[in-house]
């Protein structure tokens, strides 16, 4: 009998391991919060889209997210810390600012993802005017709970 | 365990089996908590005799456990209880009492979560946050069933060692407001699938009442 004692125990042990390192444990997921999606439209025919042609971006104080780069929309993190991120667009060093302003609510994911960030934009974000012609949102308010459509048009 | 003369009981031999409480505690939560020198932690436990391979059964405890993960630190305390029974299924030699049981228990806990930080990964640009929210949900409950397996061995008269293992599903929970119940006392670590696992090192004393 003590033997199946000794046995089981070990037994026990080793699930014990086992059962502690499970998949759960490390966050698989590649996107958590979601990031504003800006798309180009024509000035003149508004719903017709309009590529960018070197357009650098980045944020104020900030590293360039798109560096001369030819892009028909652009994806960008909004910061979590603060209620609101500026950024700058520049093309031919015409350079505009747009500063998203929003709401932000933390949701839980997972135990091993902590948790995301969802944001809500009241009103359009602002804009100077050099090359940027206009601004729209595709809904009003905005909210941004996921990445399968562009959440702001801007017009050129 | 075994003594090596023992004498096979013959068929007319009348073994005479002892009825009664049996009142133990788990050995293995105060290791662990002279381990990670922060887990508080007890089990008490008691059954009775009710037939000759049937026992009814309960366990009452009590558990602190800090929640340490790449991008959540909180803290679960509180009590809970199991009720049910268990099952004999091995056959003793002469007068021995060992027993090999499945059991089977409805569990039940109250309990608060200490969310202390958490944070949002997946930020490259900006960088990953983490937040101090601080917050304390008091009055989260736990249900679940559990299925036991495990031996008892009787070491000196009267007097038992336990060791088994827990395989728990939860049923129910009340979760906190934007949090999620991921350590939840008697049930432990909830994981995917809300099942859960545990394990019992018990020393326990029988107090016979009668024998038949």
């Amino acid at each position: 009998m003590m033997k199946y004692i000794i046995r089981f125990s070990l037994g026990i042990f080793l699930l014990t391991l086992v059962t502690n390192c499970e998949v759960d444990d490390i966050c698989t997921e590649t996107v958590l919060t979601p990031k504003l999606i800006v798309k180009f439209y024509d000035n003149d025919t508004l719903t017709l889209a309009k590529k960018v042609t070197g357009i650098y971006v980045w944020a104020e104080g900030k590293d360039s997210l798109y560096q001369n780069a030819t892009a028909d929309s652009l994806l960008l993190p909004l910061n979590n810390l603060t209620n609101s991120t500026k950024y700058l667009l520049s093309i031919d060093n015409q350079i505009d600012t747009l500063l998203v302003s929003y709401d932000k609510e933390d949701i839980f994911v997972s135990r091993s993802c902590g948790y995301k960030t969802h944001f809500s934009l009241p009103a359009n974000p602002g804009i100077t005017q050099h090359w940027i012609t206009g601004i729209s949102m595709t809904e009003t308010p905005q909210p941004v709970v996921n990445q399968n459509k562009a959440h702001v048009k801007i017009h050129h | 365990m075994q003594a090596q003369d023992s004498i096979p009981a013959s068929d007319s031999l009348k073994i005479k089996q002892k009825f009664g409480i049996r009142v133990g505690i788990d050995l293995s939560r105060p290791i662990i908590q002279k381990i990670q020198k922060e887990d508080l932690g007890f089990e008490i436990t008691a059954d009775y005799r009710v037939a000759p391979n049937w026992y009814a059964a309960m366990e009452l405890g009590y558990a602190s456990e800090p929640g340490a993960e790449d991008y959540l630190i909180f803290h679960t305390k509180g009590s809970y209880a199991k009720i049910g029974f268990n099952y004999n299924t091995y056959e003793n030699w002469k007068d021995m009492n060992n027993e090999v049981y499945v059991g089977l228990r409805y569990g039940f806990s109250t309990f608060q979560q200490h969310l202390i930080s958490y944070t949002t990964p997946l930020n490259p640009y900006f960088g990953d946050q983490t937040f101090y929210p601080d917050q304390v949900s008091k009055g989260l409950t736990g249900h679940w069933a559990e299925l036991q397996v495990g031996l008892k061995v009787e070491v000196l008269n009267n007097l038992f060692l336990t060791t088994g293992v827990q395989f728990k599903k939860l049923i129910s929970s009340k979760q906190p407001d934007g949090f999620s119940n991921l350590y939840i006392p008697g049930f432990n670590k909830v994981l995917t699938g809300n099942g859960g696992f545990g394990f019992n090192y018990t020393i326990s004393y029988l107090i016979p009442f009668y024998k038949k």
